[in-house]
């Protein structure tokens, strides 16, 4: 079946949140480092340069926040980590999450309660 | 720079110039940031690349791996403006709450440093907590009207909005304060006892709109401060609180100095003393000084008096040397045997009395290294309001105008 293009699409921005929120739980990451992490999860399919907007925005909300270090083989790098809002609001997206999952699986089960 | 590295810098060129113009259609405040994070990107895919395999095709190939230029736009775009985060109205009501506050202490600032840091108890029940309320209604209303309890980030445009918020409550409160004083009594003369502002130091609006300015910019300041930090919501209100309480501590800090120095000063001076021998009592909060005394003649005061200097004690003149930095606003004094004068005041020996102000200025004379100089109280408003010590004017005799 092809997918309508505007739910794809509006289904990937919401993903793309919480896949790079949740990778950046387990520690600092620059840019081009969670891109090699992200290309290696199987069908997580995401573009290289999406992840830039996505944190952009989420350090705009204030659930990311950036610093710059000095790097041994190029320019500064700049390093990304969640603040404690963006673990705070982490907790409850993948709360949220859990619970929209059990829901479509129910529904796909016949389970209408 | 080799071949493949032209081609390389073209390609990511006009990547880039694409993704620029993308971004360009998204206002929003990072997307330079963007910008810049994905050419560090390339940058680093491109040096990865070993020297033998930077054929056309895999440098096209990191480009298509980027994604197309609208990716960026539509991703950027997604989700809540940034400075329209919704605030509850919990939030707001306490963001109000700040602002009120702020707009007291801005108020109690400028009635301390207009009253010289004198006559609390003069000011504070008859002049401050009367203009509190409705200054702080008005206030209150005015920054609520521009939006300033959303709890949005400092910016240039809100700074401007802090400008204008001001001007507008200030002329607003200026407006209705001399419409009371001065249009009041004029339908009704009762109104007169009921408005006690007759004498009331008008650089108190001026100095009120400052502290406003620097209050609100400081609010602004630590609301974008903990933004940044990602403040829990439940923390907001009392970093908030801390930074009005830690602005005014700065503020006062500044003003600390010259608070220490009156406090010193009135030890030395006994307050019942700043008040002229001749002051007759107050009305309104304004000292009235006895006027009616009969003349006598006082052969070395009469003639005609140039202004040489302005002073704060007598001691502290030197003759030839000039202490006052500006002009003198006095020029001369010319005192007739009658006990008149060339302008409003009258005269008798000892005392030189102002009957529209109802001040008596003590005058006394010195001959000084030949020359004879009078030492005459100016009482100004700094004495009848402000309840300061007067200074003295130093005139020079310069002819016995007989």
């Amino acid at each position: 079946m092809k997918l309508d293009n505007n739910w794809q699409t509006q289904l990937r921005k919401g993903l793309l949140d919480i896949v790079i929120l949740n990778l950046l739980r387990h520690g600092k990451y620059h840019g081009y480092e969670m891109v090699q992490m992200l290309k290696q999860i199987e069908r997580l399919e995401i573009r290289e340069g999406n992840i830039y907007p996505i944190l952009a925005r989420l350090q705009t909300d204030g659930l990311v926040t950036s610093h710059s270090e000095a790097s041994r083989d190029g320019p500064p790098r700049k390093y990304f980590e969640l603040t404690a809002l963006g673990k705070e609001s982490l907790g409850d997206m993948n709360a949220h999450w859990d619970r929209i999952n059990e829901s479509i699986q129910d529904i796909r089960k016949g389970v209408y309660k | 720079m080799t071949s493949e590295s032209k081609r390389w810098e073209a390609l990511k060129s006009e990547y880039l110039r694409e993704v620029e113009k993308a971004l360009s259609s998204v206002k929003h405040p990072r997307r330079y940031d963007v910008l810049e994070d994905v050419r560090l990107h390339l940058d680093q895919r491109f040096s990865d690349l070993a020297p033998d395999r930077q054929t056309p095709e895999n440098l096209r190939a990191i480009l298509n791996e980027m994604g197309p230029a609208s990716d960026y736009a539509e991703l950027l775009d997604a989700g809540p403006a940034p400075s329209i985060e919704p605030v509850s109205q919990k939030d707001q009501l306490q963001i109000a709450v700040v602002y009120g506050i702020s707009f007291v202490i801005s108020l109690l600032l400028s009635f301390t440093i207009a009253y010289n840091f004198h006559n609390f108890s003069l000011w504070f029940l008859s002049l401050f907590l009367p203009l509190l309320m409705p200054l702080l209604v008005i206030k209150l209303i005015v920054f609520g009207l521009f939006g300033f309890y959303q709890g949005r980030s400092f910016s240039f445009t809100s700074f401007l909005k802090i400008l204008v918020a001001g001007w507008i409550s200030n002329f607003l409160f200026v407006f209705i304060f001399f419409l009371a004083c001065y249009a009041a009594p004029k339908i009704n003369p009762s109104f007169e006892k009921i408005i006690p502002f007759e004498n009331f130091p008008q650089i108190i609006f001026l100095l009120d709109w400052f502290f406003t300015l620097v209050m609100v910019c400081m609010i602004q300041a630590v609301g974008k401060y903990q933004k940044n930090q990602a403040v829990s919501r439940n923390n907001r209100f009392l970093i908030i609180i801390a930074g009005v309480v830690l602005s005014n501590i700065i503020l006062l800090s500044f003003l600390l100095p010259e608070i220490l120095r009156k406090a010193k000063t009135d030890d030395r001076v006994d307050h019942s003393t700043v008040k002229s021998p001749v002051s007759a009592g107050e009305e309104k909060g304004r000292i009235v000084d006895k006027i009616d005394y009969p003349f006598i003649d006082d052969a070395q005061a009469v003639g005609k008096w140039k202004s040489v200097d302005f002073i704060q004690k007598i001691e502290d003149f030197e003759p030839g040397v000039q202490h006052w930095p500006g002009d003198l606003y006095l020029k001369e004094m010319i005192l007739f045997p009658s006990g008149s004068t060339a302008g409003p005041w009258t005269w008798t020996k000892g005392l030189i009395m102002h009957p529209g102000d109802r001040t008596a200025a003590k005058y006394n004379l010195k001959n000084m290294n030949g020359s004879m100089y009078m030492f005459f109280e100016w009482k100004s408003g700094d004495y009848t309001i402000r309840h300061m010590k007067p200074h003295y004017y130093v005139l020079k005799k310069v002819s016995s105008g007989k």
